[in-house]
Parts: structure tokens; sequence; C-alpha cells
């Protein structure tokens, strides 16, 4: 029986801006509507703010932190490009391939570390917001992959996006190529929440420290990334 | 009728004087007809700012001021609607719609002195209000007295060095930097200042205060990344700090959508509409907190956290855009706008933060035109999120106007649906904990070395005042 502090109802609004949260970033990483990155980001922060509205101090810091950190390695890549619209960074792969691939080695290499940055504040993200392995109902870990999912798709879009060519989306090479996008959505939301795991059975400390590597690296991948294609 | 729309508030004020003869009953119902019509006349300021109106007289039409301005007059009749349930307040009322008028002018002006003296006025009225709450020992008119003197300094300096009596892009830096100074000063009164309107009926000088200081930056028309810089990191200090302590205060929240807006401005000026509504609409909902008991708390997150669906998002999403292209125009990245195109987004982040936050935390009183007058400032986000284009200015950048209406008015019905399911029982997902309470901390004192100094810089400033109105109309300035 619940008790008055935690009725089940109170979370209401908080699901409400989760589903709308992935409903607008879904609706942007899968073209639906053209937009900036930035657009998606709201809506993972859309999701971040219900869980930050379930979750007790101070890991509602973690998660801001953690979405503060995606945000900037979702950065990088339209730092790689110069372009924030998502239409421009899927042409862009789309004719010179995923931009972890794409020389020089040094950009490449600044891009991996924003990519593995992007994941690692993933992990916290999920770690944080997992839900308690006893009493948490299927439909509950289900929506808390989802929306790792939901993430795991963004970071795929921007470093490993489809390449789809012009004309080609119902064709063979079409859907070829949106089975890698999906494949590569499904590695990253893996890695994510295999991370997210094993912080889950460490201290806070050890998420604070994942962060702090990740939010180191993104700024360094941004400096190594412009001094390699200027 | 443009005439109508920069003095119909004070009008309003005058015409409520007599009523406060009448009883409770009737006082109240005077209030609240004179709180709707300024609220008409507010949003009609915002459309023709919007649209471009002709002006009148020496005031023009703009959007970076007056859809602020608009927005930030219509706000505070809508507390001043909301706080009237004890048989009405014609003092705090009156003094509102004097105060909203001289905002509205002073917004609007295109020539330096009547601005300076419309503004002084609406400050004058600002301090009033405060004073009325009756704390002799929580006056905040020293900190409004400074903001005041450093806009009196920039005028000065404006019309010596531009040699020009109208109002336009500030000439050189001195002027930028004080106006920036006067904005972050007036925008973050709430947290320096024993402010004493936030948790009173006075409530309603929060959206006047925000609207100033939007309206302050975006005088200043420049795109100006330390400035943006500086201002962040203010506001991410402030957040900080609220954040080690168990809970949010009304007052940061107050302040911190003002800053992000005053930021932006100095990111892009063009954004000056949306980020107007932005911090004008948090602004308020954060000053209806104390009244709102354990309701209203996600629709007061939404607003701060300035999250998709509202009017924040498009401020934050049109600021992020333009330090980005701003970073990237040239062949060498700029080292200034690459990092304010990364603050923004770890901004952003600690904005959803407290919002988050804000919703463990409910006060006692519960005041349910309080509540009501929430969800109408959040409605008003909400129809300026779903479409931003409509307040004119610069584009957010969130994509084609018809997508991104359709997807966001997807997403918020399938958010209410699945919160009603939700709230209903009809699916159970993980419990939110109630709100632990909240108390508003007491009202602080000045010193009284800082009485006296700002008494010495009241005079000066309106010594300053008069000396400017005494000089153009000397060389026939009108």
């Amino acid at each position: 029986m619940s008790s008055p502090a935690t009725h089940p109802s109170r979370g209401g609004w908080a699901a409400g801006a989760r589903a709308a949260g992935a409903l607008i970033a879904l609706g942007y990483l899968l073209g639906l509507v053209r937009g900036p990155i930035v657009a998606a980001v709201g809506g993972l922060a859309l999701i971040t703010l219900g869980r930050c509205a379930l979750a007790s101090p101070p890991d509602d810091v973690v998660l801001g932190a953690s979405l503060a950190v995606l945000a900037g390695a979702l950065g990088v890549s339209g730092l790689r490009w110069e372009a924030l619209d998502l239409g421009d960074l899927r042409g862009a792969q789309a004719v010179l391939g995923p931009t972890v691939l794409v020389g020089p080695a040094a950009a490449a290499g600044a891009c991996w570390a924003a990519a593995a940055a992007a994941v690692a504040a993933l992990a916290c993200w999920l770690a944080t917001s997992q839900p308690p392995a006893d009493g948490s109902t299927r439909l509950v870990r289900s929506l808390w992959v989802a929306e790792g999912a939901v993430a795991g798709l963004a970071i795929a879009a921007v470093f490993w996006g489809p390449s789809i060519p012009r004309g080609a989306l119902l064709g063979g090479e079409g859907i070829v190529a949106l089975l890698e996008w999906a494949a590569a959505a499904g590695v990253v939301t893996a890695a994510a929440l295999g991370g997210a795991v094993l912080l889950g059975r460490r201290s806070r400390v050890w998420r604070w420290a994942a962060l702090g590597a990740a939010a180191a690296a993104v700024p360094v991948a941004a400096v190594v990334l412009v001094g390699a294609v200027s | 009728m443009a005439w109508l729309l920069c003095l119909g508030h004070a009008l309003l004020g005058a015409l409520l004087l007599p009523c406060a003869l009448l009883g409770p009953g009737l006082r109240r119902r005077a209030v609240e007809t004179a709180a709707a019509a300024g609220t008409l006349l507010g949003a009609g300021l915002v459309i023709a700012g919007a649209s471009g109106a002709s002006g009148w007289r020496t005031v023009a039409f703009e959007p970076g001021s007056a859809v602020p301005a608009g927005f930030a007059v219509a706000a505070a009749w809508v507390l001043v609607a909301a706080l009237s349930a004890e048989g009405g307040r014609v003092g705090h009322a009156a003094l509102v719609g004097v105060a909203g008028s001289g905002l509205v002018l002073a917004a609007t002006g295109r020539y330096v002195v009547p601005a300076l003296i419309f503004w002084l006025c609406s400050t004058a009225a600002l301090a009033a209000l405060a004073a009325l709450t009756g704390d002799r020992a929580a006056r905040a008119w020293p900190l409004l007295v400074v903001s005041d003197a450093a806009v009196c300094a920039a005028a000065v300096v404006h019309v010596v060095r531009a040699d020009t009596w109208s109002s336009g892009d500030p000439a050189g830096d001195p002027v930028l930097w004080t106006l920036a100074g006067a904005a972050v000063v007036r925008g973050g009164a709430h947290l320096a200042a024993p402010w004493p309107v936030l948790g009173t009926r006075a409530a309603a000088a929060a959206p006047l205060l925000a609207g100033g200081a939007v309206v302050l930056a975006e005088r200043a028309a420049r795109a100006e990344p330390w400035l943006a810089l500086a201002v962040l990191a203010f506001a991410g200090a402030a957040a900080i700090a609220g954040l080690r302590s168990s809970g949010v205060s009304p007052r940061l929240l107050a302040t911190w959508p003002v800053a992000l807006a005053v930021a932006v401005c100095f990111v892009s000026p063009g954004h000056a509409p949306v980020a107007g509504a932005a911090a004008v609409l948090s602004a308020s909902a954060a000053a209806l907190w104390p009244f709102t008991a354990a309701r209203g708390r996600f629709e007061r997150a939404l607003l701060v956290a300035a999250v998709p669906l509202t009017a924040g998002f498009a401020m934050v999403a049109g600021g992020a855009t333009a330090a980005f292209e701003r970073a990237t125009e040239s062949a060498t990245p700029s080292l200034p706008w690459a990092l304010v195109a990364a603050a923004l987004p770890a901004a952003f982040a600690g904005g959803v933060v407290l919002g988050g936050r804000a919703t463990r935390a409910a006060f006692d009183e519960l005041v349910p035109e309080a509540v009501l007058a929430t969800w109408l400032l959040l409605a008003g986000s909400v129809f300026v999120g779903l479409a931003p284009s409509v307040l004119g200015g610069a584009d957010a950048g969130l994509g084609a106007s018809g997508g991104v209406l359709a997807l966001n008015a997807v997403a918020l019905a399938a958010g209410v649906a699945v919160a009603l399911v939700v709230r209903r029982g009809i699916v159970v997902l993980e419990p939110a904990p109630a709100p632990a309470p909240a108390e508003l901390e007491p009202p602080r004192g000045w010193p009284a070395a800082a009485g006296w100094a700002a008494i010495v810089i009241a005079v000066a400033t309106a010594g300053a005042a008069a000396w400017l109105t005494v000089a153009g109309l000397r060389v026939g300035f009108l």
C-alpha cells in the first residue's frame, strides 16, 4: 500500500514530461521535422526534468550535469561539420561517411573522444535514473531502457549517422543504411546501459569521476578538432 | 489607440484610487476589473510590438522593446488579480499601473530624456510598492537606486558621446557595460536585496523588474560574448549556491530566468522578444510560488527549466544557435563565442535541475487564484513556445515553423495524456515524492551606511536627470 509521501499518481506530470520529451527528440532525430541538434537535446532535457522531479538531491544534480556533458559532446559533431542542423549532419555523413571515420586522423580521434564522452555521460544519466531492482515493474524498467535508447539514437545520429544515398531511402541501400544506423544506436545504448549497471553498483563518487572525465574530454576534443580542421 | 497601450495602465491606477473608499467586495471587483483591462492592454502592446505597429508621439513599437514590456505589464496585472483575494489592495494596484506605464513609455521611448524620466517614475512606483508591505527593515530600494544610477549614467554618456538626444545604439563600450550592469542589478535584485515583495501581496513587482532588466539588455543592442559569459557566470554561481542548500527559494527562481534572458540578449539582441517573454513568465510564476501550496509545482518547473514547449526553450535554442554560428563563421573559430556556445547548454541543464528541485518544496498558504494564474502563465509560455515567430525578432532556429508546431502539439497532447493516465492510476510508474515544507527567508535590513549611500546616489541620479532634461530643453530636443 503506498504511503501519502509517495503516492503513485504524483509522478503523473513527470511521466508526461518524459513522454513529450521523447517524442520531440525522436521527431527531430528521425527527420520527421528538420531542425538543429539543439532541439533534440531539448527533448532529452524534458526527459531529464521528469527524472529530476523523481530524484532526490544530489542525484538531480548528476542528471543535470550528465545532460550538460552529453549536450556538449553532441555539439562537437556540429563543430566538425560546422553545422547544427541535423539534416546537414546527416547529409555530410551520407557523402563522406560517419563523423568518427572522416579524416584527418586527429579530427576523427577527437570525434571518437567526444562520442565516448557522450556515452559516459549517458551511462551516468542512466545509472542515476535506474529503477531499483526490487519493486519496479517491467514497464518501469522498459521505459528506462527506452529513454536511454532515445539518447543513444542521438549519439549515433551525429557520430555514426545513416549514409543513405539520395533517393534510395526505400531501396536496398537505404534499408541497409538504416539498419546500420539502428545497429550503431543499439551498440551505443547497450554500452551506456552496461556502464550504467556497473556505475549503479558502486558509490556515487564513481559517477562523478566518470562525469568529470567526460566533461574534461569534451573541450579537449573540441580544441583538437578545431586545430585539425583549420 | 496607441496612447492607451502606453498610458492606460497609469489611467487604470488613477481610476482605482477612489475605489479605496468602497467595501472589500466591491474593492476586490474593481481591482480585478482593472487587472483584466490591464492584462488586455499588455497583450495589445505585445501584438503591436510583434507586428511593428505605428507608434505614438515619442514612442515606437518595436519587437525588442514593446514585447518584453507588454509581457511585463500583462503579467503584473495577472498577479494583481491573483493576489487581490483579501478585499483588493487598491494601493498596490494603482502603483502597479504607474510602474507599468512608466516601464512601457521608457522601453518604447525614442528619446533619451523622456525615457529616462519615465524609467525613474517606474522605479519610484516599485519602491513605493515595496514600502507598502510595511516592513521598514526590508526596503530594497537601495538596489533599485544603484540600477537607476547606472541607467542615468548610461544616458548621460550616450548623449554626450553620440551628440544625440534620440535613443539608438549605445555610443561606445562605457554605455554598453553600464546598461549591462543596470540590467544585472535590476534582474538580480531578488537575490542580493532583502526584497520583500516575494511572499507578499506586492509580488506583482517581480514581472516588472524582470521585464525592465530585459529591456535594458535589449537597449545595449550589441552581441558581446564576454558580457554574456559574465552574466551566465553570475547566474551559475547563484544556482550552485542555491542547489548546495537543501532547496531552492523563490528568490533564486525569480532571478535565474532573468539572468538567462539577459545573457541571451547579449548573445543575440534579436531574440529579446522571446527572451523577455520567457523571463517575465518564469519570474511571475516564481513570485506566485509562496501562494500555491503544493499545487502548480510542475507547471512552475516547466517555466523555470526553459524546456521545449515553453518560451524559454525558444530563447535558449535561439541563443545557442546564434552563438554557434558566430563561433564558426570565420575560418578560425572565435574563442569567446565558443565559450558562450558551450556555456549555454550547461546553463540550460542547470535550469532543468532548478526546475526539478523546485517541485520538491511547497509553502503553506494556498490562494486558488494564484494557482490559476500559474496555469495562465504556463499557457502563455506554451503559446509562445509552440510558435515563437509570432513575437517577431530573430528566428528561434528550431526548424520550419509548421513542422515544429505540429511536433510540439503532438508532444504536448501526448504528454498531457500520459500525465492523466498516470495520475489516475491506470498505469503505475515511479511515484514522485511529496513536497517538503518550505519557508520564506525572513527579510534582512540594510546597514545604515548603505541606506545613506543610497540616498546620496538617488539625489545624484535625480540631479543628473534634471540636468539632462534642462540641457535637452535648451536645445529643443523634442
